[in-house]
């Protein structure tokens, strides 16, 4: 499967794409956006697997960037990997359609737990 | 809000600040965080890695860190020697850094606010001013051997707000 990880910070790129591996994901083919926008044209154009996308980010946030998929019907699972902890974000998280929440800093055993549903080891 | 009621949330947010101090370092660096004592700036040369909040609550997040320290974290994060690693990639990673404890201290703090992207100065010879804002904590830890800091300002208003209630 393909899985695109959506960051501005390309240390945070590769954290999650570690974590990924070591939580057992190494099989897969990572692919790589610098924001919202990117990762939009990456979906539409890419069709991955999975999207693991940070929330803040230059040009487009995460979250416009699932809004604007939604609105084209674009039913591609993304989740977010952010720091924003708060309450009400993950709440508009979740009412937008997002398939999960990993709050930064993670493990790969909290990466392991958010997919675990949605992408095979 | 009572003087004793401000000591205490200061208390409480220190002790947070703690924990997610320790949490970054521990998850994100395989790192040993200690609390120093000590409140000071550390000694330049310095990253300093700004992050804004606005919304209820309106405050500044400062981290900063030697100038060695930030580029031996920055090659943990990117799985490189430190001296491999470019001075873009050493200010993105101290950014990420501040980003990760900004956004998990913003989740204890009055919401809905909302968390900039992370600004990084690098140098010797700086200071950093934020008119219109107050102390609210600051803590000093030991990395590596050296001093780093963060510090958490919040708007005079909020301030002003906090103690009328």
């Amino acid at each position: 499967m393909k899985i695109l990880v959506v960051d501005d910070s390309k240390a945070m790129r590769m954290i999650v794409v570690r974590a990924m591996k070591q939580a057992g994901f190494d099989s897969h083919v990572f692919e790589e956006a610098v924001n919202g926008a990117e990762g939009l044209r990456a979906i539409l154009q890419g069709k991955p697997g999975l999207v693991l996308s940070d929330w803040n980010m230059p040009e487009m946030t995460g979250i416009e960037m699932l809004q604007k998929l939604r609105a084209g019907g674009d039913m591609t699972p993304v989740g977010f990997v952010t720091s924003e902890a708060s309450g009400e974000i993950k709440k508009l998280a979740a009412d937008s359609g997002a398939a999960f929440f990993v709050t930064k800093p993670f493990t790969a055993d909290a990466m392991r737990e958010a997919m675990g549903q949605l992408i095979k080891a | 809000m009572k003087g004793e009621d401000m000591d205490s949330n200061r208390d409480t947010l220190k002790g947070d600040l703690g924990r997610i101090m320790d949490m970054v370092w521990s998850s994100t660096l395989g790192e040993p965080l200690a609390p120093m004592t000590v409140s000071k700036r550390p000694p330049p040369p310095l990253y300093t890695a700004c992050l804004q909040i606005a919304g209820t609550y309106e405050g500044t997040m400062l981290l900063e860190i030697p100038v060695h320290i930030g580029r031996s974290i920055a090659g943990q994060m990117f799985g490189m020697e430190p001296a491999a690693v470019s001075d873009a990639e050493v200010r993105d990673a101290v950014g990420e850094l501040v980003n990760m404890i900004g956004g998990n201290v913003k989740a204890l703090l009055p919401g809905p606010s909302f968390i900039s992207l992370p600004a990084v100065a690098e140098g010797s010879d700086y200071l950093f001013s934020l008119p219109g804002t107050v102390l609210a904590v600051a803590e000093n830890y030991e990395c590596k051997g050296a001093c780093i800091r963060f510090a958490l300002f919040e708007s005079a208003r909020c301030a002003a707000g906090r103690s009328a209630n």
